[in-house]
């Protein structure tokens, strides 16, 4: 018999292992006395000390800004280059071959290169943020919209609904599901090219802060950075979910009638 | 008056449509039956503007059909497919009418009286996933119904649904000709349904498609399953069309 685990099961398993690796952590942590892995409750220490203050603005936030800004570059981009090229076959096959040169590049490539051509300030932090989350939600997007229905196309065409409308209600909502995906992808990304980017040419930044610890060796305050990191991460991730539930309600529950 | 002359369709080197001629008199509800894979939806397609003849025309009155005409819906065989799973089933309704520039109230009367007379007053704000199939397919055809056109298409609108639900939606069919009065293009392969539902019957061959024949049904209004279904005239029909159909398919099988 397969029964359904119950929500508290569900909910004790998704945050007690959590807490077990952090118990299991500060255990083994605690007497080693070693350099590297210091005890968890220096690291939180540092963490309370180091984050909750003044670098909240002086790092997290132009962090923040970096990251939001490049994401929203590529975002409007990536969106609305993948629709034209996802509604044109042509533009599609004269277009996809350099885009899949660019895409086969590893990320931190284009780093060198947007250092050379636009300096070391915010703007080329941006530009490779953006750079590189652009791929993922163009390819997605122009997936998306190459995938939808003909017949919901051909239903359009016969009801004379205008362009206008079209690329509204039937491109857009039709392509949402793959354009989350690609978002979603593109938002790891960006946690992950805002950081690279400000390990070698910042003056702030969590990824400033991370590397200058690193420099100093003091060890404890680059955990406490990586665990900024990564409390960032999820709760971008957290945020991420809740929106996609709000917005692609319709494209879950179909799909769960249809399996 | 929808008129058809010559009409020829090639896929590549493949001839689906030879030669159609027919006419499609206005407020007659006229049946499109042929065998499986004669090219009925190539037909309908052509017929709609969607898609361009190889030669011969469309003409409707005196334009020419190029692209689908303001006039004209169309019913597709694949509900699933042709209602829009993010909207619900009030919103599918009244996405046509958006250019119809017409007043907000009177979009909401045209899709609550559509869907009323389809059987769905109570299931406006559903979406398309969470119905049955019967059901999508009455959207589809209240979608096609608030458009007011003067020809409405459909291409074997009743393939997918099960038996109880396909004569209960031919029952609606013939219910909203008869309040409606557009004209009705049906196509089918089902010889039952193309005599019970038409004033006309249209009879293809087979690849590479001509008309056969075209019939009148004289049969009496109101039609019912039953009595209708009884009459010698519906069985002499049924027999004659069946018979023309089948002839049409014993040389390819031999």
């Amino acid at each position: 018999m397969n029964r359904k685990p119950s929500r508290l099961v569900l909910l004790s398993l998704e945050i007690g292992v959590p807490l077990l690796l952090i118990a299991a952590y500060a255990l083994w942590a605690a007497p080693r006395n070693d350099l590297y892995f210091p005890p968890l409750d220096v690291i939180l220490t540092r963490f309370v000390a180091d984050w909750f203050g003044p670098r909240f603005f002086s790092d997290i936030v132009p962090s923040l800004r970096r990251m939001g800004t490049g994401y929203a570059i590529a975002l409007v981009i990536g969106v609305s280059a993948g629709v034209l090229l996802g509604l044109s076959r042509r533009t599609r096959l004269a277009v996809l071959p350099i885009v899949d040169f660019f895409r086969a590049l590893p990320p931190s490539t284009l780093l060198p290169l947007t250092m050379i051509v636009l300096g070391v300030d915010d703007s080329a932090k941006v530009t490779l943020i953006a750079m590189v989350c652009l791929f993922p939600i163009l390819l997605n997007t122009i997936a998306g919209v190459s995938s939808i229905d003909p017949t919901l196309r051909e239903t359009a065409d016969v009801f004379g609904i205008t362009r206008r409308n079209q690329l509204l209600h039937m491109v857009l909502p039709g392509a949402l599901p793959a354009i989350f995906a690609g978002a979603r992808t593109a938002m790891s990304l960006a946690i992950i090219m805002m950081v690279i980017s400000e390990f070698v040419a910042a003056t702030n930044g969590i990824g400033f802060a991370i590397w200058t610890a690193r420099r100093s060796f003091d060890i404890s305050a680059m955990w406490a950075g990586i665990l900024v990191l990564g409390c960032l991460g999820y709760g971008l991730n957290l945020l991420f979910e809740a929106l996609e539930r709000r917005v692609l309600a319709w494209h879950h529950a179909a799909r769960q009638k249809s399996e | 008056m929808l008129r058809v002359e010559g009409l020829k369709k090639n896929y590549g080197s493949v001839t689906a449509l030879a030669d159609i001629t027919a006419e499609f008199p206005t407020g007659t509800f006229t049946s499109v039956v042929g065998p499986s894979g004669c090219g009925k939806t190539t037909l309908l397609k052509c017929l709609s503007g969607l898609m361009p003849a190889s030669a011969g025309s469309v003409m409707l009155g005196n334009t020419r059909v190029t692209r689908p005409p303001e006039q004209m819906a169309l019913v597709f065989q694949d509900y699933s497919r042709s209602l829009y799973p993010w909207m619900t089933v009030r919103q599918n309704v009244a996405f046509p009418l958006r250019n119809k520039r017409l007043d907000p109230k009177e979009i909401d009367r045209r899709v609550d009286q559509s869907l009323t007379s389809v059987g769905l007053g109570h299931a406006m704000d559903r979406h398309p996933w969470q119905l049955s199939g019967g059901m999508q397919q009455r959207t589809a055809i209240a979608r096609a119904i608030a458009y007011q056109p003067e020809i409405l298409l459909m291409d074997e609108p009743f393939a997918s649904v099960d038996a109880q639900t396909r004569a209960d939606l031919e029952d609606l069919m013939l219910k909203l000709k008869s309040e409606l009065g557009m004209t009705i293009i049906f196509v089918t392969h089902d010889i039952d349904e193309s005599v019970y539902l038409g004033d006309r019957i249209v009879v293809l061959g087979s690849v590479p498609t001509r008309v056969k024949e075209t019939l009148d049904v004289a049969l009496p209004n109101p039609r019912d399953q039953l009595a209708t279904k009884g009459e010698p005239e519906f069985l002499r029909l049924r027999s004659y069309v069946y018979t023309q159909i089948m002839r049409d398919r014993a040389p390819a099988a031999l």
